[in-house]
């Protein structure tokens, strides 16, 4: 089935924008410096914590509450797949190449753009893993499409109403922006 | 800026705490979901499921009769499943299924469960395995069919003979196979998917 190319020309104008609004809003958060998201680790720098959390609970929110307005078919959103074991090894890759850079894919771009040299390099050896992932698929095929799960949410999960999940993660937040503030206090005192 | 982060952590909380009230009301997939059933998308006809297969679409499709139902005759591709094996099915959320029974409303129930489990892409046929004889197995004109009904038999026709089918010429109006495609042909107007098949089969034998 062929897609009009109308459609198509403005998803891709819309994923531009908001690309640009993502990027400009992790450069003014500051995760754009290395040594900010490597602080989270040591529990010296929250910010990571602070804004990717916030911008979670926002979307969770905004999005909850559109849909029940009736101006966001939450059945339409699209939710990946879990499979278990290559997405566990996925994030442990992501999780040491994040440490040893200091940067993930999205802030290694926002760092490039501000002049950062590290940025670039992290943003080259981005490309370069890709290639090399696409490269090896044909025998990482198995691992890639083991251990599916389906469609996994918090709801489906814990076997609750999507709205009393949605309060518990909007209050944990809350809770945890406090906790995190009293560590901070803490130790700079 | 101490006091913008206290009112969006109120707000964060006021907003989280009303979700979970909220659920005392119908949430909003059980609104979408007789939003759908209200404007007819919760079915597919058999016409339009044999296109897609005949397209290479592959849809999921499941069959929930017996298993001596199916083993006599189901539509091809067809996977035979019960309504508990259904809700266990590992197809991801976005797969999309066609559902189709006997005479009963099984389809109809396994179309609700689906869409409770979060399956977005379902349907059913809306006169089950009878509106695949009727329409793909075995279509047929009338033999003063008007040319709009003779254009339209082709289709059908060319439909069916890739599914290996038998398109039926010039039959009587009064005996053509009667269903929501026809005029009057309610639920009632038709015999049961059993006897659809015994008169296919029966046909098929060149009695």
């Amino acid at each position: 089935m062929s897609v009009a190319p109308g459609p198509v020309a403005a998803a891709l104008a819309l994923a531009f924008a908001i690309g640009c609004a993502f990027g400009w809003l992790l450069e003014r958060a500051g995760l754009g410096s290395a040594r900010v998201l490597v602080g989270q680790f040591y529990f010296a720098n929250l910010t990571v914590f602070k804004v990717l959390f916030s911008a979670l609970v926002t979307a969770m929110l905004g999005a909850f509450w559109l849909d029940r307005a009736g101006l966001l078919d939450l059945g339409s959103v699209f939710v990946p797949e879990t499979f278990a074991v290559p997405q566990a090894i996925g994030g442990l890759l992501f999780g040491g190449g994040l440490l040893l850079a200091g940067l993930c894919p999205g802030t290694s771009c926002v760092a490039a753009a501000t002049g950062r040299r590290d940025g670039l390099a992290v943003m080259a050896g981005l490309v370069i893993g890709v290639l090399a992932f696409n490269l090896a698929f044909d025998s990482l095929d198995q691992v890639y499409a083991s251990t599916p799960l389906g469609t996994l949410t918090l709801p489906d999960v814990l076997h609750l109403p999507t709205g009393l999940v949605v309060a518990l993660v909007a209050e944990m937040a809350v809770a945890m922006f406090v906790a995190a503030e009293y560590v901070l206090r803490r130790r700079r005192s | 800026m101490i006091g913008l982060h206290r009112t969006m952590a109120l707000a964060a909380m006021i907003l989280g705490g009303a979700a979970a009230a909220s659920e005392s009301t119908a949430p909003a997939e059980t609104r979408r979901l007789v939003a759908d059933i209200a404007a007819g998308r919760d079915w597919t006809t058999a016409v339009m499921l044999a296109e897609r297969i005949k397209a290479g679409e592959r849809p999921n499709v499941f069959d929930l009769r017996s298993r001596d139902e199916f083993q006599r005759f189901h539509i091809p591709s067809a996977v035979l499943t019960t309504l508990s094996g259904l809700v266990d099915t590992p197809l991801p959320r976005s797969a999309p299924i066609v559902l189709y029974a006997g005479d009963g409303p099984r389809a109809a129930q396994g179309w609700a469960l689906l869409r409770v489990r979060g399956y977005r892409d379902v349907a059913y046929l809306r006169e089950g395995l009878y509106e695949w004889i009727a329409r793909v197995h075995e279509p047929a004109v009338a033999v003063d069919a008007t040319p709009a009904e003779r254009a339209e038999f082709e289709r059908l026709a060319a439909l069916s003979r890739y599914f290996g089918g038998q398109p039926r010429l010039d039959v009587p109006r009064a005996e053509l196979p009667a269903g929501y495609w026809t005029v009057g042909g309610g639920i009632g107007a038709r015999p049961s998917v059993a006897t659809s098949l015994l008169v296919a089969a029966i046909r098929r034998r060149g009695c």
